[in-house]
């Protein structure tokens, strides 16, 4: 995002990636939907299961565990480039082409002023840039309760794609019984994703295929790579691929940015006059923390709580599979107990169809036999829930950067991170007013699943907006202070991190960022 | 692990699980997944695939009994492997995707519950036994 604003803007841009992608089964999915190859495509193994049968995993339910064959590749290459130590923090890193924005879920949440300001950034100016990034990647959704949260005060939006039979029943018994949900401070909804329900440009609409999780054919989810894709054509804009970019200097006249080939192991040096540096939070964390020489190695980091919730519909067990099915978030659920839309925790509700039996019924104490009939009859009333929780700082939430030989960067990040019983309790509470909410609309828990600090991949604050110019945090501009030419656009100076979805506002900074590192010299 | 034997693995497990004979893909499937995940089965778990191949009419109750007590376990794992195999199988659509049903098949759910317990119990029996 801050790449096409500075592109926009007349700059010349070069991007230094590693960009690793799927050369190997977005070619295989057919044009069809899920439910018509599922009936009649002989390979439909190689995409749904894998060519070595990858979307198996055995074990405690780990973060990224859902990604499908056409999406590993967010993965490949971060254990050897990106190695993380920890027994407290898990989480996902990707150095993927486009990031880990190829598996984002698409919700979009403006933040509200209070939150904005919170975190330490302008509200008026990420208002105008929520605008600017809505036009630029497309943006459905709905005016409805959960809109303050949603879509806030845009009002570029596509109409919200259409409800499925379990959210639309869940939907229809929310507003009988809203004014008690709306007292009790829950808040029921849209959410609003970056899916286009009509035509924009070269991108087609959303076609329910129901393949989401595999594929992005008609490009009607936005992705980042489109982004780039685009900026390709351009000739201010030139992209550097299989480069990891380890450390910066900053000399007089220029920059230098040292980076390491990811395939020859080679070190490559380039120069430039600004740097941006928009590596997702612990990619920048790793890279700041080498480019220090103050023997400065830790940070703070921030990552919202996550906990996921399978429930059961009985209204909906027993029916047929459905055409025009979803594997996005159809529903939003916010608990804004102050009514204030601060320390708002969110809730997206999920249908279950694409993923097929096989992910679920090692979850039943059944034998696979009788398994598979009793998960083929509860399927259909399947929900998944899954909430995040506000996120402050805390003491045992940090990075470290050590030594090691071993690692092609001779480093290794460590982290700890660690809830206070305060903070455990708070959830926990929250999850039960969520779980009790939804029992009320006819949709039942049948178990909690804490995937491991860090599942929420959602990631802030480890060089936390300051004023004071202190090392290690950025300017209200996002430059680095310390610095006069190097400027951080993603999420490592948020100083709070809500609940709702980043994802938006992350892109709304970075173009901001990129703006003002125009006026900056 | 033999070719032959991870063969007859398969042979058995999805005979186990749909009554139906793998084809030739399913088999190859297995196989190379189980080659390629490089695992060294515990000895138990080899122990246990050596009953179940040599009494196939063991494999759902050692699947049940697993189910209750250690559902990681290797066996489980194969057993998994072979079930989503099937899975994606188009001709088995109808075996794995949602139907339409009416509601007395909860009785027959009921029903799938109580047998699936009594082979919990047996087959955790059973596993004390070969173990």
């Amino acid at each position: 995002m801050a790449a096409q604003t500075l592109i926009d803007s007349g700059q010349r841009v070069t991007m230094l990636d590693v960009g690793v992608e799927d050369r190997h089964y977005a070619s295989l999915i057919p044009d069809m939907d899920f439910l018509s190859i599922r009936k009649t495509q002989q390979d439909q193994y190689r995409y749904l299961l894998g060519d070595s049968a990858e979307s198996l995993s055995w074990g405690k339910v780990k973060t990224g565990e859902h990604l499908t064959p056409g999406r590993k590749h967010l993965l490949r290459l971060v254990d050897s480039f990106l190695p993380l130590d920890s027994d407290s923090f898990f989480p996902m890193e990707s150095l993927a082409y486009g990031g880990l924005g190829s598996g984002w879920g698409l919700g979009c949440c403006e933040f509200s002023s209070g939150e904005l300001t919170r975190i330490g950034l302008n509200s008026s100016e990420i208002d105008k840039a929520y605008t600017t990034v809505a036009q630029r990647i497309g943006i459905s959704g709905n005016k409805d309760d959960a809109s303050p949260y949603t879509i806030g005060r845009l009002d570029t939006i596509q109409p919200p794609p259409l409800l499925d039979r379990n959210n639309s029943l869940l939907l229809k018994k929310y507003q009988k019984k809203r004014a008690a949900f709306n007292k009790n401070g829950f808040y029921l909804g849209r959410p609003a994703l970056a899916l286009l329900t009509q035509d924009l440009g070269d991108r087609k609409k959303y076609a329910y295929r129901d393949l989401d999780f595999y594929s992005d054919k008609d490009e009607s989810a936005y992705r980042p790579w489109l982004t780039i894709n685009n900026l390709r054509k351009t000739g201010a804009f030139s992209y550097r691929g299989n480069l990891l970019v380890t450390l910066f200097t900053e000399k007089a006249d220029c920059i230098e940015v040292n980076c390491l080939n990811t395939l020859t192991g080679k070190s490559e040096l380039f120069r430039s006059k600004k740097l941006l540096l928009a590596s997702g939070v612990l990619g920048t964390a790793r890279i700041i923390l080498r480019s220090s020489d103050s023997g400065h190695s830790r940070l703070p980091i921030l990552c919202n709580p996550y906990t996921y919730i399978p429930c059961i519909q009985p209204a909906m067990i027993g029916k047929a599979a459905e055409n025009r099915k979803m594997g996005f978030a159809q529903l939003s659920l916010f608990h804004d107990p102050q009514h204030n839309n601060m320390n708002v925790a969110m809730a997206s509700i999920y249908s279950y169809q694409s993923l097929m039996l096989f992910r679920i019924i090692k979850e039943a104490p059944l034998n696979f036999v009788d398994g598979r009939i009793l998960m083929q009859y509860l399927a259909s009333g399947f929900q998944i829930m899954g909430i995040h929780h506000p996120e402050e700082r805390g003491n045992q939430k940090y990075l470290e950067l050590k030594a090691d030989e071993n690692s092609p960067t001779k480093d290794r990040l460590k982290a700890q991170y660690c809830l206070s019983e305060s903070e455990l309790e708070l959830n926990r509470e929250r999850e039960k007013k969520f779980i009790k909410a939804l029992r009320s609309l006819g949709s039942y828990a049948i178990k909690r699943i804490n995937p491991g600090n860090g599942s929420s991949i959602h990631y802030a604050g480890t060089l936390p907006f300051s004023k004071t110019k202190e090392a290690f945090t950025l300017s209200p501009e996002g430059k680095l202070n310390g610095t006069s030419k190097v400027f951080v656009a993603d999420g490592s100076g948020f100083n709070y991190l809500p609940a709702k979805g980043l994802t938006f506002t992350l892109m709304a900074n970075a173009h901001i960022t990129a703006l003002k590192s125009l006026k900056n010299g | 692990m033999q070719d032959k034997s991870l063969q007859s693995e398969a042979l058995f497990f999805a005979r186990y699980l749909l009554n139906k004979k793998p084809n030739l893909r399913e088999t190859e499937l297995y196989e190379k997944t189980i080659r390629s995940r490089a695992l060294v089965p515990h000895e138990r778990d080899l122990k246990l695939l050596a009953f179940a191949s040599a009494n196939t009419w063991s494999i759902g109750f050692i699947d049940s009994g697993l189910a209750l007590i250690h559902p990681g376990a290797e066996f489980r794992m194969r057993l998994h492997l072979m079930f989503a195999i099937l899975e994606t199988n188009p001709e088995y659509h109808l075996l794995f995707l949602t139907q339409e049903r009416k509601p007395l098949y909860a009785l027959r759910i009921l029903l799938r519950l109580l047998r699936a317990g009594l082979m919990g119990i047996t087959g955790c029996l059973l596993l004390k036994l070969i173990r």
